[in-house]
């Protein structure tokens, strides 16, 4: 069902039977419904005792993955960049984008060129869209923590209900607050990268 | 800013469901509505995908190289969280 669903978007996108001006208005409508999801599993949250027993154990676990999710991502972009002969600079700087595709392209357009965005773009767009269809798969073999490492900056919106229903609840505020400093950290983590390979 | 309103909403539906005063009709319908809002998040996450026309019709090698990216971060990310904080 989310494939399809996914699948059918994405071919309305294309056909462009939809007009511009409510195009416009899709980046709102995401973020409408995120804001709505968040006071949901806020509720769904809230009305669990056992959870908030749970909870001061994963508040340090919050602040190790995103350091370990980026560090992963980047030693990630430095092996393939070596085998797949693409410059070390765009390579880690596209990784460490950490599958919020929309940013990365804009910066690695204007570090890079053209080229390197659409590198930064599909690398990061697949990362997200396999994170929201695989997670019960990452659950599994890379456990709780390694799917929120995984899941990378899209931890805080659109991966969060996927994680929050293959690894639980008690996984929520951990998935969150690591998206939030990952996706903080980007618009300097970018160029740095660039710079520095 | 959008962080800190979703974090305004995750904290106002935290304190509603820890008051116990919501009514059994809102708390026994959460997951549907999760599901419900899932399911909304993916169909425009596609439609604004598929706005990128020229990027996804002009594939080829670079979307190769891309898809191994893709892969090695995963990878990477995941392996390195079960090498330091083992599998929970």
């Amino acid at each position: 069902m989310p494939v399809i669903l996914l699948c059918i978007g994405i071919l309305i996108g294309i056909s462009g039977a939809i007009p511009p001006e409510f195009l416009q208005g899709t980046d709102q409508l995401i973020k409408a419904l995120v804001i709505l999801l968040c006071f949901v599993i806020g509720m769904d949250m809230g009305k669990d005792q056992k959870l908030w027993d749970n909870i001061r154990t994963m508040g340090k676990r919050a602040f190790i993955i995103p350091v370990i999710s980026l560090v992963g991502s980047i030693l990630g972009g430095i092996t393939v960049g070596l085998i797949a002969d693409i410059p070390l600079a765009i390579s880690t700087a596209a990784s460490v984008g950490s599958g919020y595709y929309s940013l990365t392209t804009v910066l690695l357009k204007q570090l890079a060129g053209p080229e390197a965005a659409t590198i930064g773009f599909i690398s990061n767009l697949v990362r997200e869209l396999l994170v929201m269809m695989a997670m019960p798969f990452f659950v599994r073999y890379f456990g709780r923590n390694g799917a929120v490492s995984i899941a990378g900056a899209t931890a805080m919106d659109t991966s969060l209900p996927f994680i929050v229903r293959s690894a639980g609840k008690q996984m929520a505020i951990a998935a969150f607050v690591s998206g939030v400093l990952i996706t903080v950290a980007m618009p300097a983590l970018i160029p740095l990268c660039y710079r520095l390979f | 800013m959008d962080i800190l309103i979703f974090m305004a909403f995750l904290a106002l539906g935290v304190t509603l469901g820890k008051s116990g005063k919501l009514p059994p009709v809102i708390t026994e319908s959460l997951d549907r509505t999760l599901m419900f809002v899932i399911y909304g998040i993916l169909l425009f996450v596609g439609i604004e995908v598929g706005t990128y026309r020229e990027v996804l019709s002009d594939l080829g090698s670079i979307g190769l190289k891309a898809l191994l990216l893709t892969f090695g971060t995963i990878s990477g990310s995941g392996l390195l969280c079960l090498l330091i904080l083992r599998k929970e």
